[in-house]
């Protein structure tokens, strides 16, 4: 967002200020760590990519995760996707069932995947969700990724959704297309959220690849399958959604997609697309603005690392990590890889990793989901990556989750080891998604391991710092208002800069609130807002540590 | 070369002393200064003496001694090369040059100089050491094996050769023989030689922090031997510390400006911390020692790109696929520098020409490498 973007008024009476957080008391700044919270709640659900010896190739990609509140209450809620029998490809019982957790008043959780109809028992072997109320009817709907047919179940606003991929349009793909992600986004600002979906490759078990040494599987290469079209699918208002990959221009650039992050990455006011693609050069669709995208990896300096080489891109997200005002990406990679952060310059991306120290940092990890969050609200998105290796085959293949802290916004630390117990659990994780559980204003984090029952990792929040939490409700624009730009600056005159993006990582989908950590600051000068549709709209002297609903202006 | 400049000096000298005009005076000046180390004080007698005779090829030869004592090995050369005009096979000049050269990161021609000399003075062994090592630096590492195998077959105690052959064998990938000739320098007990050899082996088997590990003692054992920063800064980046490798490679090039190796890849982490200029001079250094080397073309190029200077990119990577039609990642930079020029046609061009070359890589792979 330019400064002087957003320069007018506050709209007060279109403004619901809601205080739900606790003012926090001034303690010294420390670190925070995280608690481990999932075993206070009797939770079932394991993510089962059915490995029994024999090694599939989708068994790596198992156990999305939406943080979201599906029933209203204030309370963020959790689901998970799950994978089903191979070869088989069918969720033959409960062990492979999607879960819905709805947390109680006491911040437990529990299962309502039943009553909710979200198990996907028709369903087969789910990869990531995407969570977005398509239809502005306030309640937030599920997009689920598979091997088999995607499936878009629509909140009933009752504490049950319905399958309505028949009708909706949406299901539609080629046979055999693995679509590991997806994302919802206002693609023409029409206030409509459209579906971008990040698809892999075409794969069945019948033309899986069996990779063995010394009489054991392995997890075959992913250069052996052939690379697919990403698929767009137009709102069209009514429950109706229409494939335009082709007429977008999607279907001009495939790729084995992994990580789908959408931002304006050219602060033109029109959403644009990012997909980091495995072992392909990594895409970037900027939106021309009349239904159609171009592909421009290349020329911004994304679709390669800094050898023209690609890499193993694995989870994603585009925030901007340093303040500049213009949108950053970062993608994860396997062990040996660079972990890629590559800063937004304007004109085009700079690879930013070994002058950040994520090069350094990153080298002996392979991570999948991953975000920018600023987890000890300092004003700095720190990167937060899930990791474990694709294979189970040395001992460095379990790991542990990572957190680089985001020192001055130049350069990273490892601080994982202070992260506590729980974040250090290694494993196999995967699926991993942001949002503040207890609306304490300080950002958890929810992962999926294979094989293991998830984490449910509560921020310790006793840094001292202040922090504001945004809730944006469009009308001319989505309701979601996915992609709405915010722009903060505090009383000693930091300017801080966030977006509302709920498509984070790897297969998993995010609280929509948009975060601010304010570090000592305890005044907020101004707060601006640039609306998909438009609408821009400033709120001046807005006070810290609360989490504020503002809802778009209608003129 | 001092025992040649010696015994030059001893005739000089004994000329001037047998009642010379003040020409004379200037060259025992000279001399005596070049003798007792005040090199500097000493290069405007040599010129004032080569004024009035400039025909004398001792002094013109000391003229170059004492130039490159001072670290100007381009003025050397150009003197050296005047001496051989009026003496061409003076071996002793020649090999004089051979060393400015070398000095100077003019490995191709000092290699080209040195050739000769051996084919002339096979038994010489400061010139198949030093012809050896321009041959390693170039990564003729075949031309090693052939030029130091007889001679080490014949010789093996000389652990100069063992350490120069084992270097080439292993680079070769011959990795047995290699190891047996590494061998009889471990055999030598716990030293900076042995530890580098350990170190490069390990690197080949990529366990890199254990690679380390020795080329940091090879390090510590001695500290100017000649490659092991330079290994150190290359192992450093396969675990990603960055930073170490930045002071590894400045180390291996404070020892020795000419390392392709270290020019090259600090090249490349100057280029990654936005530090264009720094990264060029290394780069142009590194394309000195091997000229038209293709990694530090495309790396200059990739400079280029980066540093927004895209008309000079075009033409360095035009340049490149041009000479190798194959070289993929030339072709994605190609493609990159034609969009952001805006000529996308040709940057659609290129794009699919490397999407082509790399499908062909992978079915090629297929049979193979992913099996």
């Amino acid at each position: 967002m330019k400064s002087g973007l957003l320069a007018l008024g506050a709209m007060a009476s279109s403004i619901l200020l809601v205080f739900l957080g606790v003012a926090q008391s001034q303690q010294p700044v420390r670190r925070p760590g995280f608690v481990d919270e999932a075993p206070r709640s009797a939770i079932q659900y394991v993510s089962n990519n059915s490995f029994a010896g024999r090694k599939y190739f989708p068994q790596p990609m198992c156990g999305g995760v939406a943080v979201f509140d599906f029933d209203n209450d204030g309370r963020l809620d959790i689901f998970f996707t799950n994978g089903a029998s191979l070869p088989e490809l069918k969720k033959k019982d409960p062990s492979f069932y999607n879960c819905l957790l709805h947390q109680k008043k006491d911040g437990t959780f529990e299962d309502v995947t039943a009553k909710s109809g979200l198990a996907g028992a028709d369903l087969d072997f789910n990869f990531g969700v995407a969570v977005g109320d398509f239809d502005n009817d306030g309640f937030e709907d599920l997009f689920l990724c598979s091997i088999g047919r995607n499936a878009l179940y629509h909140n009933n606003g009752n504490g049950t959704f319905t399958d309505v991929t028949a009708s909706s349009g949406i299901g539609g793909k080629p046979p055999n297309t693995l679509s590991i992600a997806a994302a919802w986004f206002d693609s023409d600002n029409d206030g409509l959220l459209d579906l971008i979906v990040s698809n892999y490759t075409l794969w069945s078990p019948k033309t899986d690849a069996r990779c063995m040494m010394s009489d054991r599987d392995y997890y075959c290469d992913p250069r052996r399958y052939p690379s697919v079209p990403h698929r767009l699918y137009r709102n069209l208002g009514g429950g109706k959604f229409a494939d335009v990959t082709e007429k977008s221009g999607f279907a001009a650039a495939p790729g084995k997609g992994m990580g789908v992050s959408v931002a304006d990455f050219n602060d033109d006011g029109w959403m644009d697309v990012f997909i980091a693609n495995d072992t392909e050069p990594n895409s970037i669709f900027l939106n021309r603005k009349n239904g159609t995208f171009e592909e421009q990896g290349l020329a911004l300096g994304v679709a390669y690392n800094e050898n023209a080489h690609v890499g193993s891109s694995m989870g994603s997200d585009a925030k901007d990590f340093n303040n500049d005002g213009k949108v950053d990406i970062f993608y994860n990679n396997l062990m040996g890889q660079i972990w890629q952060l590559l800063r937004n310059r304007g004109d085009m991306f700079e690879y930013y990793s070994s002058i950040s120290r994520i090069q350094k940092l990153s080298m002996a990890y392979s991570g999948w989901s991953t975000g920018f969050i600023d987890y000890n609200n300092d004003g700095w998105k720190d990167i937060y990556s899930a990791n474990g290796d694709v294979d189970m085959m040395s001992p460095k293949s379990p790991q542990h989750d990572t957190m680089f802290e985001n020192v001055d916004g130049k350069s990273f630390a490892d601080v994982s080891e202070e992260m506590g117990k729980g974040f250090l659990r290694k494993g196999y994780q995967r699926g991993s998604a942001f949002g503040d559980l207890n609306n304490d204003g300080a950002l958890d984090i929810v992962t999926t391991s294979l094989n293991e029952t998830p984490r449910i990792l509560r921020n310790t929040a006793d840094t001292g710092n202040h922090w504001l939490m945004l809730n944006l409700i469009g009308h001319k624009s989505a309701r979601d208002a996915i992609g709405a730009k915010v722009k903060l600056t505090t009383g000693s005159g930091r300017s801080l800069y966030n977006h509302v993006a709920v498509s984070t990582g790897f297969m998993s989908s995010s609280d929509k609130r948009v975060h601010f950590g304010l570090g000592r600051d305890t005044k907020i000068s101004a707060v601006e807002i640039a609306w998909p549709s438009g609408v821009h709209q400033t709120l001046r002297n807005v006070p810290p540590d609360q989490q504020l609903v503002i809802e778009e202006a209608l003129k | 070369m001092a025992s040649h400049s010696a015994v030059l000096a001893f005739i000089l000298l004994c000329r001037a002393a047998s009642g010379q005009e003040d020409p004379e005076r200037n060259l025992r000046q000279a001399v005596t200064l070049h003798q007792s180390g005040e090199v500097e004080r000493a290069l405007p007698f040599y010129r004032a003496y080569l004024k009035s005779r400039p025909e004398a090829v001792e002094a013109r030869s000391n003229l170059g001694a004492a130039l490159a004592r001072t670290g100007r090995y381009s003025e050397a050369i150009v003197e050296y090369r005047e001496a051989l005009k009026r003496r061409p096979g003076d071996p002793g000049i020649r090999l004089n040059l051979a060393l400015a050269q070398y000095k100077l990161g003019q490995v191709s021609e000092a290699a080209t100089v040195l050739t000769d000399l051996h084919r002339e003075r096979p038994a010489d062994r400061q010139v198949l050491l030093l012809l050896a090592d321009c041959r390693l630096r170039r990564g003729e590492d075949r031309k090693v094996i052939e030029l130091l195998a007889p001679v080490e077959q014949q010789d093996q105690s000389d652990l100069a050769i063992a350490y120069l052959l084992g270097t080439a064998l292993l680079r070769d990938k011959q990795v047995d023989r290699g190891q047996r000739v590494i061998d009889r320098i471990l055999r030598k007990g716990d030293s900076a030689e042995a530890r580098l050899l350990l170190g490069t082996a390990k690197m080949n088997a990529s366990e890199w922090e254990a690679a380390i590990g020795d080329l940091e003692k090879a390090a510590e054992l001695n500290p100017q031997l000649p490659d092991v920063h330079s290994y150190l800064g290359r192992a450093h980046i396969q675990t990603g510390d960055t930073a170490a490798a930045r002071v590894a490679f400045t180390k291996e090039l404070t020892l020795n400006p000419t390392d392709f190796e270290s020019n090259l890849q600090l090249a490349v982490l100057l280029k990654l911390d936005q530090d264009y200029d720094g990264s060029r001079k290394l780069l142009d250094r590194a394309l000195l020692v091997r000229p038209g080397e293709p990694r530090a073309k495309f790396q200059m190029a990739a400079l280029n790109l980066a540093a927004g200077r895209l008309e000079e990119a075009r033409l360095g990577l035009e340049a490149i696929v041009r000479q190798s039609p194959g070289f993929v990642e030339a072709h994605i930079a190609l493609a990159t520098a034609y969009y952001r020029l805006k000529r996308k046609a040709d940057g659609d061009r290129e794009k699919a020409l490397a999407q082509k070359l790399t499908l062909e890589q992978r079915s090629q792979d297929n049979g193979e490498k992913f099996e």
